[in-house]
């Protein structure tokens, strides 16, 4: 039984980290609709920013506690969303250019920020400190390291806050109204513009927490990108891209299913990798629109 | 106030407005007729930026406005209710409302926005919590119409506001528009159908194929003994 509990926690902190990886590409995917593969990258780049704030490795000043990484990768990670769009999106909708456009430029963005990782702190993996230890901890019966709790915490206040945003505030109803019809919205005074560059800067500082949260569990590695953007990719999809909600039910479903199957299907661990693209495909035969669907088509 | 002068532009690569020219002063009621596919929304989304503009300029009070985006036009003073009314039907009432303030710098003409709009459409009012999609179309029309006074416009733009809704509903919003001419909204009304343009209007440019075929004073237009067949007679091409 404690087993049972401890894999819950266990799947809880995966599916939270996955579900931040969503909510990255549907804070961008809502008002823009362009679906952004780099966000995986944007992870790792957290994950590498973050350890590189706490080791020293590039600001001896910065040796400090872990509230200055968390700064440093949001302002990095924000500096670098808002660039990219400056530079890859935003002249292509000037000219007019079809959706599909700023998601092929945005797989380019995806290789050089691998690549850029890979050049800046080598192929090796970089161990990340965690800010509360390894030692266990019990609440109740549910038990783990401090960092699991601490991903939870994280991921369900922000996604609260989130979900705050796009409901109560005007500026979320805004951000809901460009992405039920962008003429509209415009006709209403809301600058698209803007709107824009706030997705892909919210977008990337959610990615990189979700890096930076990860780290400690995993290391940080110039390959962890890709299988971050697939399980954040699966997880969007299960739980339906049309509500905030649902990237984080998404995110626990894939991190449940993954974990118990781990545990109790008598398959070999390796092929665990595959429940992604398993849920994926079942998700988008059997029900496209995800558990959440959209409250209303566009 | 609206100074529009060779305004050309349309979808992809085909223009659809040629040269398009018209004014239209402060206070005043002006409306845009034309047959199905002159152009008539293809000007609206140009006007409004929505659309790109590719010659032409346009002016609000003598200010040049010829590159302004869509939020500054808003910010500008332009408003516009547009063909197929465009309102977030998953919103609430007071959301399509609230969206519709957004350019509205200051918050405390907040209220006094919705006390007005609310005078005007009592309806809305007793709606309020509703989800906009489950209003019926006139009400629907009402809350387009609502939402873009939200934003205290001095121009208002309204595509084809009548289409679809029923005579007693038409005339509620003829009367809303009158109501705001007179309290000195100036009207650019597009319209297909004369004799409803005639009822809240004073002047009047005809669209055919994408350019301006006639100025008149609706009164004058309505005088016209071939005014069934205008539109017709008007793109038939001229014997020498």
């Amino acid at each position: 039984m404690s087993d049972l509990l401890e894999l819950v926690v266990s799947a809880t902190a995966s599916g939270s980290i996955y579900a931040l990886v969503a909510l990255a590409y549907l804070l961008i995917l809502r008002p823009t609709s362009i679906i952004n593969f780099a966000v995986g990258e944007w992870a790792a780049t957290g994950a590498f920013v973050g350890v590189a704030a706490q080791t020293t490795l590039a600001w001896p000043a910065l040796d400090g506690p872990y509230w200055l990484a968390v700064i440093a990768v949001l302002v990095c990670l924000g500096a670098l969303g808002w660039l990219v769009e400056a530079l890859t999106v935003r002249p292509l909708i000037a000219r007019g250019a079809n959706i599909t456009s700023p998601i092929l430029a945005l797989l380019g963005v995806l290789v050089i920020f691998r690549e850029s990782l890979t050049m800046l702190f080598g192929a090796d993996p970089l161990p990340s400190p965690p800010p509360f230890g390894f030692k266990r901890v019990a609440f109740g019966l549910f038990a783990g390291v401090p960092q699991q709790f601490l991903i939870i915490t994280v991921t369900f206040v922000l996604f609260a806050a989130v979900w705050l945003f796009f409901e109560r505030t005007v500026w979320g109803r805004a951000f809901e109204a460009v992405a039920l019809n962008r003429r509209a919205a415009a006709l209403m005074g809301i600058n698209l513009r803007r709107v824009t560059t706030f997705a892909f800067v919210s977008g990337a500082m959610v990615a990189g927490l979700a890096g930076l949260l990860m780290s400690p569990l995993t290391s940080a590695h110039y390959m962890m990108g890709l299988p971050l953007a697939i399980q954040g990719f699966t997880a969007l999809v299960i739980g339906g891209v049309g509500r905030v909600e649902g990237a984080l039910l998404g995110g626990l479903v894939l991190a449940f299913v993954e974990q118990l199957g781990a545990r109790y299907l008598p398959i070999p661990s390796g092929l665990t990798l595959g429940f992604p693209f398993v849920l994926l495909i079942l998700f988008l035969f059997l029900r496209p629109s995800g558990l959440m669907p959209p409250r209303e088509a566009r | 106030m609206l100074d529009v002068s060779y305004m050309s532009g349309g979808y992809g690569r085909a223009d659809v407005l040629e040269n398009v020219s018209l004014k239209v002063a402060q206070g005043e009621a002006v409306a845009l007729l034309g047959p199905n596919g002159a152009g008539k929304s293809t000007l609206m989304a140009a006007l409004t930026a929505t659309l790109p503009r590719r010659a032409g300029t346009l002016r609000l009070d003598g200010r040049d406005l010829s590159r302004a985006r869509s939020h500054d036009l808003v910010a500008a003073g332009m408003a516009l209710v547009p063909e197929g009314r465009l309102i977030f039907t998953p919103f609430t009432v007071r959301d399509n409302l609230r969206l519709g303030a957004i350019a509205l710098s200051r918050r405390g003409r907040l209220a006094e926005r919705h006390d007005y709009v609310f005078g005007l459409f009592p309806r809305l009012a007793e709606r309020v919590g509703q989800r906009a999609g489950t209003l019926s179309g006139g009400e629907q029309q009402m809350l387009a119409i609502g939402r873009a006074l939200m934003s205290k416009p001095r121009l208002l733009l309204l595509d084809e506001p009548f289409l679809g809704l029923a005579p007693m509903i038409v005339s509620e919003i003829v009367a809303a528009l009158r109501k705001l001419q007179r309290d000195g909204l100036t009207i650019l009304l597009v319209e297909q159908k004369l004799d409803i343009a005639l009822t809240c209007t004073t002047r009047a440019y005809v669209m055919l194929k994408g350019a301006v075929a006639l100025e008149s004073s609706t009164h004058d237009l309505a005088q016209r003994p071939d005014l069934h067949d205008l539109y017709f007679k008007l793109s038939a091409p001229r014997t020498p």
